[in-house]
């Protein structure tokens, strides 16, 4: 089985992925 | 951004995307957020699985439109108060009453309870007295005698809720029958349809345990003990790697489950029994021991709600109970490597 990701998968997981850093983000990185 | 309903057929207005595609999105989008994940699980499996390869057209048109025009999430009711993983004892009734059904019973836990407009809910089908079998039949919200009772103070995934469904002399038209009581066969149906959710809910699992794993590896970068970073510790970084490895075996099984899912009618892909739950019996288990080690690395920060390990903790608890225990997940790989089916009721 191949599991090598399409170009528009990989898209779809990156576009996603920005999204989630940029919404999700911890506001106040007391932790860090 | 058309990540509900990804999956529905382009005959019923969708972009009819695979399977592995909805199941990629779920994973990544579970990173940030379990709850937003299960949305996209909601809309391309469970419920919608079912009513795509065994509904009507109209119902599949209906419910296609419900979730791409309107945001609906379908829910699905199976869960009773003395029905959870022995799910054959249900006792929620459909009786047949000229062109309608009558249904009478009690449903909780139901994901989405009290939000959704579509509800598919497994019954025990009576005509004329006689039990024909458990089915599955839509009722909508707003229906006449259905109401919606508690809903539950969750550990986590609080964002979408877990509630009672209640159904008092609830009269449906027979035309929203999916599949209907017939014997043993009317659950065997549902039952497989339900493995999409199955693998759907791994994808969660498993995406919330990346997110965990991925701001911990951040973290160890940066935070300093005994004069050098935590990355620089190899007990801790041996920790890592280890998780590192739980979470591809993981998501080999998730992708392997969807891969191979079979494509039923509307083109709606179904995976096997078994490959969906050796995936969730598997990610539910590592899914929670990954974000609680990754938990571990950021010390008591992680233990205070200003982080997100603490809420990514209380989700990921979930994986190992819903959409099937891991135990009931267990059962049905026995009958696999046995070959042979156990009768637990004896």
């Amino acid at each position: 089985m191949d599991f090598t990701l399409t170009q528009q998968q990989q898209q779809m997981i990156e576009a996603l992925d920005e999204l989630g850093q940029r919404e999700f983000a911890p506001k106040a990185p007391r932790w860090y | 951004m058309g990540f509900l309903g990804m999956t529905i057929p382009e005959n019923f207005g969708g972009q009819e995307r695979p399977l592995i595609d909805a199941i990629l999105a779920v994973t990544t989008v579970a990173k940030y957020c379990g709850v937003t994940a299960r949305l996209i699980v909601e809309t391309n499996m469970g419920a919608l699985g079912c009513i795509m390869a065994y509904g009507t057209e109209e119902q599949c048109k209906t419910v296609a439109h419900r979730i791409l025009a309107e945001g609906d999430k379908p829910a699905i009711g199976m869960t009773e108060p003395e029905a959870g993983t022995a799910l054959t004892d249900l006792t929620t009734r459909a009786d047949k009453r000229g062109n309608c059904f009558a249904i009478n019973g009690k449903k909780h836990w139901i994901t989405g309870g009290g939000i959704s407009q579509t509800n598919l809910i497994f019954a025990r089908f009576f005509e004329d007295g006689k039990e024909l079998g458990i089915g599955g039949i839509l009722v909508d919200k707003g229906t006449p005698g259905f109401t919606f009772g508690k809903v539950e103070k969750a550990m986590g995934l609080r964002g979408i809720p877990e509630a009672e469904l209640i159904f008092e002399n609830c009269s449906v038209p027979k035309e929203n029958v999916v599949v209907m009581g017939d014997g043993t066969e009317g659950i065997k149906k549902l039952m497989f349809g339900y493995n999409g959710q199955r693998v759907g809910a791994s994808a969660v699992a498993l995406g919330i345990a990346r997110g965990a794993h991925d701001l911990a590896v951040q973290y160890m970068q940066k935070r300093k003990a005994f004069g050098k970073t935590l990355s620089e510790f190899q007990g801790l970084q041996w920790e890592m790697a280890q998780a590192e490895v739980k979470l591809n075996c993981a998501y080999l099984l998730i992708c392997q489950a969807a891969c191979n899912a079979r494509p039923l009618r509307n083109n709606v892909r179904m995976p096997l029994m078994n490959e969906a739950s050796m995936a969730k019996a598997y990610t539910g288990n590592i899914a929670i021991e990954v974000v609680s080690d990754s938990l571990q690395m950021f010390g008591a920060a992680g233990y205070a709600e200003d982080c997100p390990l603490e809420r990514m903790y209380r989700d990921v608890r979930m994986f190992k109970i819903g959409g099937g225990t891991t135990e009931a997940q267990l059962n049905m790989l026995a009958r696999h490597v046995f070959n042979r089916k156990f009768d637990l009721r004896k």
